[in-house]
């Protein structure tokens, strides 16, 4: 962690004889951007080193949100770890829950119907662009543009607007359920959606237009945090940080999962990855998100939204209160969870912070027997101290806002 | 040796013993048949069709031997119907399959007609987590009810007798309560009255069970028809937790279950040991436990004020100080323990106090099955540890006489005039008594649900039993309050164990974790110790 | 697709596939209480080539719990290591900093065991966190309830109390 340096005072001319003997660096100041702070987006712990205004040395320190998850998921059924996974990245929950409820699946075999699909990949794209606007919010915020911030605000709003009619909650969505969806998607959800998709661009046009050619964006971006094509793999970053690196990856095209095969989108790519590059990618993923939102929309089938798996879907209330297979299946699966096959599964999916993916180990039962979360934020996070080192101590707002992380999913 | 069988379950080969039926034979493999009406203990019914499995024998030719088909195997003959696995025995030779798609439908079809009067009463049922019916009906069950006539109605919450409350609506008809009455308890009162759907289980006009062993009846219930009546509406079963223990009521010590949560017990049911009790328990130990959790308890150590005649409480290192410097100064030390005592705690009494120590008899009427007339569980125990001596008499008369003015009692009882004529009385008891009223020294201990010891029962079975909530107040286990009061050094009663295992010979080799669950059959020579009288009886209470 | 690696072969496996499998996603590990060899640590690899993922597991067991650290071949396992050593006690050789990263430094136990209880152990905090608070157990209201895992029967799968996962396997065995 922090390294003490232990300096003997002796007589000035001793000690200029030690600085000519040696590169003078003069003392070098240790900072800390400590838990608490309102520029590291979260419970987030930075001790700098700064030789002057510049960083030598970068120690982040996470876990302050640790809260247990992987081992509450060894005590709790399937259906239950849901609103847990709300709570990963609690800045884009529909995406989580989109996430686990796929791997879920592909431990047990199930199939959901067409409709659940692309109701699910409406979630997982409003999230997206949820995410996205916070994220590019927050850093203009942080950098200085604070104008920006509000506009952005302004859409998520409406985006939890959103959340509330479909499920009910704007945060904690828990909206999808093993082999379905809690409830169907209402009629209020279609029309409010296509206003906000259609009045969404404008938004994004002010957006780019106050940031992308404002020169003092630029500076402050433009070459900063460098982050090369092999040093992305090799760190192992996903999402938007990794496409702004050159890498044209992403899971929704590469492992098409949840009906993304067919809808036709672009993968924004970089090419020299540094702040101004994500901030590029974030942006143009956001309008490929509209018009997968517009594709679902315009071919949304209809239909059952529960896969017809009788022991693994809850039956629909009126059944369970009048007939007795029904509840007693309700039952069982509550107070005991699904009865999930032996085996292992991981499924990852592109969340709008990089690759979510859920390592599920099951022998057999309604709990997991490991639940591994491969969270993005604590696999980008490794990218602090190479990023950060070499540049000035205000670049750390602008680099920390890029790599956009949230800590709920980092420490789980 | 008896002769064995070889047949295959499943494409397992499996030797079972001759003479054993299907259910236990897959049992063997790990493999599930699922049942309601057959139990290991009692008589086959075959009256829910649950276990039907497909069975085949080989094909013989005429010389009686197995055909060999193509592959070298033999040709193996389908019976063509599904029979009934608990009443088929094991046959050499035999194929059976328990997963082919004719079995499941069979079992989805007999899980249909069970559910289709069964009433909706999951959330208010207390066997809900423990309930067959649902376990089945998940497992080998259809996931959706065609039934969509009105369900017929029976007596709901009738009581059966004062214990338990029998609901006729849940009852699947499975027959083992009525075949437990009249084959283990002995009293034929239950049967079914009416014919097809209105089927009902009834008590024959005018009587009401009224054996030592009715509530078994509610553990062999696969589904919630009969519930004990005072565990009614009490606690959810999965959230109580499960220790395995050992019944204190007498000298059989029926290997038992206490179930348990935030440190209340709230019923304690048999487990199986086929050396002690098989799977029953009488109604005497099973309903005996409300006192762990008796208001009353003692939850401090005491000392009574010479000057106010009140009692004061202390803490445990001054009373164990205190009483260790009396004792030192006191003359000759009597002690009276009790056969309910475990045997480490008998073992370190016995160091405490010498030689004048004996046990106090607590008799009763044997029932003739499990109940012994011993109501000691560890009678075996204390002659082991040498505390059965018979000096019971002899001390007792000492004490109205005064030549024994120090007492020491581990949970029993004392006479009022006697317990006043002591110099110094420590009494060491989980409920107030008048031995407790007129001690100068009371040392509250734990009850057998609190406390980790051994028993050993009246045909020198070594039976060990767990702490299942933790001691009231600041209680401790006795045998932390006789290692202070000796001044030895035991940190755990494993220690205390390995100690008495090396002192006495019939427990050489053996340790706590080594006993197990089910026991050890321990070989003792009987020492001459001179048998209980009758009038100690009287005069002790 | 997975494959069962042995734990001097790894370093040497993990070099030649580097070569088709750039990114290592995730290293994951996994304690089967009960079995031996105990534990079991689970890399995820990423080819962008073939579009698919490669599982590759090494068992450790309970008593030689120490591995050798792929820091050397992608650095993301960097993080990764550190916190299957917080979380289970595993060690890592050639790891250049393996310290705990999600619990503080110093803490006694590995959480993601089998045998720690859910609720957690009152345990001290750091001297610098005098005034945070106690790190005590949780109110779990009777304990934490466990439904049944290692079993597909449902007999054997209805919840009842444990105190730790280790529990409940041992009473599923007997």
């Amino acid at each position: 962690m922090a390294t003490r340096y232990e300096m003997e005072m002796i007589d000035s001319a001793a000690r200029a004889h030690q600085a000519f003997e040696e590169e003078l660096h003069g003392e070098k100041l240790i900072v800390n951007m400590g838990p608490s702070h309102p520029s590291t987006h979260g419970v987030f712990r930075m001790v700098l080193e700064l030789d002057g205004e510049e960083i030598t040395n970068c120690w982040p320190e996470i876990g302050f949100l640790h809260r247990g998850d992987e081992k509450i998921a060894e005590n709790m059924t399937y259906t239950q770890f849901i609103p847990y996974t709300d709570r990963l990245d609690y800045l884009a929950p529909l995406a989580n829950n989109v996430a686990y409820a796929y791997a879920v699946e592909k431990l047990c075999g199930i199939d959901v119907p067409v409709r659940c699909k692309y109701i699910r990949v409406i979630c997982a794209e409003l999230a997206r662009i949820s995410s996205h606007l916070l994220g590019i919010g927050a850093m203009s915020m942080d950098i200085g543009a604070m104008t920006v911030f509000l506009y952005t605000f302004k859409q998520r709003e409406l985006i939890y607007d959103l959340c509330e009619t479909i499920c009910g909650a704007r945060l904690t969505t828990s909206y999808t359920r093993i082999g379905g969806l809690a409830n169907d998607m209402p009629e209020s959800f279609i029309p409010m959606c296509r206003k906000f998709i259609a009045d969404l661009p404008a938004t994004i046009d002010e957006t780019d237009k106050l940031l992308t050619r404002n020169k003092i964006f630029i500076e402050r971006n433009k070459d900063i945090a460098v982050l090369s094509r092999e040093d992305a793999i090799n760190y192992g970053a996903t999402g938007p940080i990794l496409r702004g690196s050159g890498v044209e990856h992403d899971l929704r095209k590469a492992n098409p999962y949840g009906g993304y095969e067919n809808f036709q989108f672009d993968i924004p790519t970089g090419t020299v990855g540094d702040c101004m590059d994500r901030y590029l990618v974030r942006m143009e993923e956001m309008r490929q998100s509209i018009r997968i939102i517009q594709q679902a929309l315009d071919s949304m089938p209809g239909g059952e939204w529960n896969a017809p798996e009788a022991k693994i879907v809850l039956p629909e209330k009126q059944a369970v209160l009048t007939k007795m297979e029904e509840l007693i299946h309700h039952f069982i699966n509550v107070t005991q969870g699904i009865n999930a096959p032996v085996g292992e599964v991981y499924f990852g999916a592109e969340n709008p912070k990089g690759e979510l993916g859920f390592y599920i180990v099951s022998k057999g039962g309604g709990t997991p027997h490991r639940l591994k979360i491969r969270a993005p934020s604590f696999v980008n996070l490794q990218l602090v101290p190479l990023l950060c080192k070499g540049h000035m101590m205000s670049d750390t707002v602008a680099i920390l806002g890029s790599l956009d992380f949230v800590m709920g999913e980092c420490d789980r | 040796m008896a002769e064995t069988v070889k047949l295959t379950i499943d494409g397992k080969e499996v030797v079972a013993p001759k003479g054993m039926n299907l259910i236990e034979a897959a049992k063997l493999v790990g493999i599930e048949v699922p049942h309601y009406c057959y139990h290991p203990k009692l008589t086959i019914a075959g009256n829910c069709r649950m276990c039907l499995v497909d069975t085949g024998m080989p094909k013989l030719d005429k010389d009686k031997k197995p055909e060999l088909g193509p592959d070298g195997k033999p040709v193996i003959m389908f019976a063509p119907k599904l029979a009934i696995g608990c009443n088929t025995t094991v046959a050499e030779g035999m194929v059976v399959h328990t997963r082919t798609p004719k079995v499941q439908k069979a079992r989805e079809g007999v899980m249909e007609f069970l559910l289709i009067n069964h009433p909706l009463d999951c959330p208010i049922c207390d066997q809900a987590g423990e309930c067959r019916l649902q376990e089945f009906s998940v497992d080998y069950g259809k996931g959706e009810s065609r039934f969509v006539e009105e369900k017929v109605h029976k007596p709901k919450q009738t009581k059966l007798n004062a214990k338990i409350t029998l609901d006729d609506e849940r009852c699947i008809l499975c027959s083992r309560c009525i075949r437990f009455m009249k084959e283990v308890a002995g009293q034929d009162c239950l049967g079914f009255v009416n014919r097809g759907s209105y089927s009902t289980l009834t008590c024959y006009p005018g009587q009401e069970p009224k054996t030592n062993y009715d509530l078994n009846i509610v553990d062999i219930c696969p589904v919630g028809a009969l519930t004990q009546t005072d565990f009614r509406f009490e606690q959810r079963v999965w959230f109580l937790k499960e220790t395995k223990s050992v019944c204190p009521n007498c000298s059989t010590g029926c290997n038992t279950v206490l179930w348990s949560r935030e440190g209340v017990v709230y019923r304690q049911t048999p487990r199986d040991n086929d050396a002690v009790n098989q799977c029953w328990m009488c109604d005497y130990g099973r309903l005996n436990f409300k006192f762990i959790n008796d208001p009353t308890r003692l939850t401090s150590p005491s000392v009574k004020s010479a000057v106010y005649g009140e009692r004061v409480n202390l803490t445990w290192l001054e009373a164990t100080r205190q009483i260790t410097g009396k004792l030192k100064a006191a003359g000759t030390i009597a002690g009276i323990a009790s056969g309910r005592a475990t045997t480490e705690e008998l073992f370190l009494f016995k160091k405490l106090v010498g030689d004048l120590v004996d046990i106090v008899p607590h008799t009763g009427e044997a029932d003739g099955k499990l109940l012994q007339a011993d109501r000691n569980p560890n009678t075996a125990g204390a002659k082991l540890t040498g505390c059965a001596t018979g000096k019971l008499p002899e001390i007792l008369e000492g004490i109205k006489a005064g030549k024994v003015k120090t007492l020491i009692v581990l949970g029993e009882d004392l006479d009022e005039e006697l317990a006043k004529k002591l110099e110094l009385l420590v009494v060491i008891d989980t409920l107030p008594t008048k031995a407790t009223e007129h001690a100068n020294y009371v040392l509250p201990g734990t009850t057998f649900a609190e406390k980790r010891g051994t028993f050993i029962n009246g045909k020198n079975r070594l039976q060990r039993f767990n702490a299942a909530i933790p001691p009231v107040g600041i209680a401790r286990p006795e045998w932390q309050t006789l290692t202070a009061l000796l001044g030895a050094s035991y940190a755990a009663i494993e220690d205390v164990f390995a100690d008495m295992a090396r002192t006495l010979p019939a427990l050489a080799g053996l340790n706590l974790s080594k006993i197990g669950d089910l026991g050890v059959e321990l070989k003792i020579e009987q020492p001459a110790v001179q048998p209980v009288s009758q009038a100690a009886e009287a005069v002790a209470k | 697709m997975q494959r069962v690696v042995e734990r001097d072969k790894l370093l040497e496996t993990c070099r030649q596939l580097k070569a088709d499998y750039e990114m290592l996603t995730d290293i994951a590990g996994v304690d089967n209480f009960g079995e031996d060899p105990r534990y079991e640590v689970v890399y995820h690899l990423y080819s962008f080539q073939k579009h698919e993922y490669l599982r590759l597991k090494v068992k450790v067991p309970e008593d030689d719990m120490i591995m050798d650290s792929l820091v050397s071949v992608w650095k993301t396992a960097d993080w990764h290591e550190r916190e299957v050593f917080d979380m289970f006690g595993i060690r890592f050789r050639n790891h250049p900093n393996l310290k705990r990263i999600l619990m503080w430094d110093g803490y006694p136990y590995y959480p993601l065991r089998k045998d720690f209880p859910l609720a957690g152990i009152q345990t001290e905090l750091p001297e610098y966190a005098e005034d945070a608070g106690k790190a005590e157990a949780a109110n779990m209201l009777g304990g934490p309830f466990f439904g049944g895992t290692g079993t597909t029967s449902s007999r054997e799968r209805e919840p009842r109390q444990y105190d730790t996962p280790a529990e409940q396997q041992e009473k599923l065995k007997s």
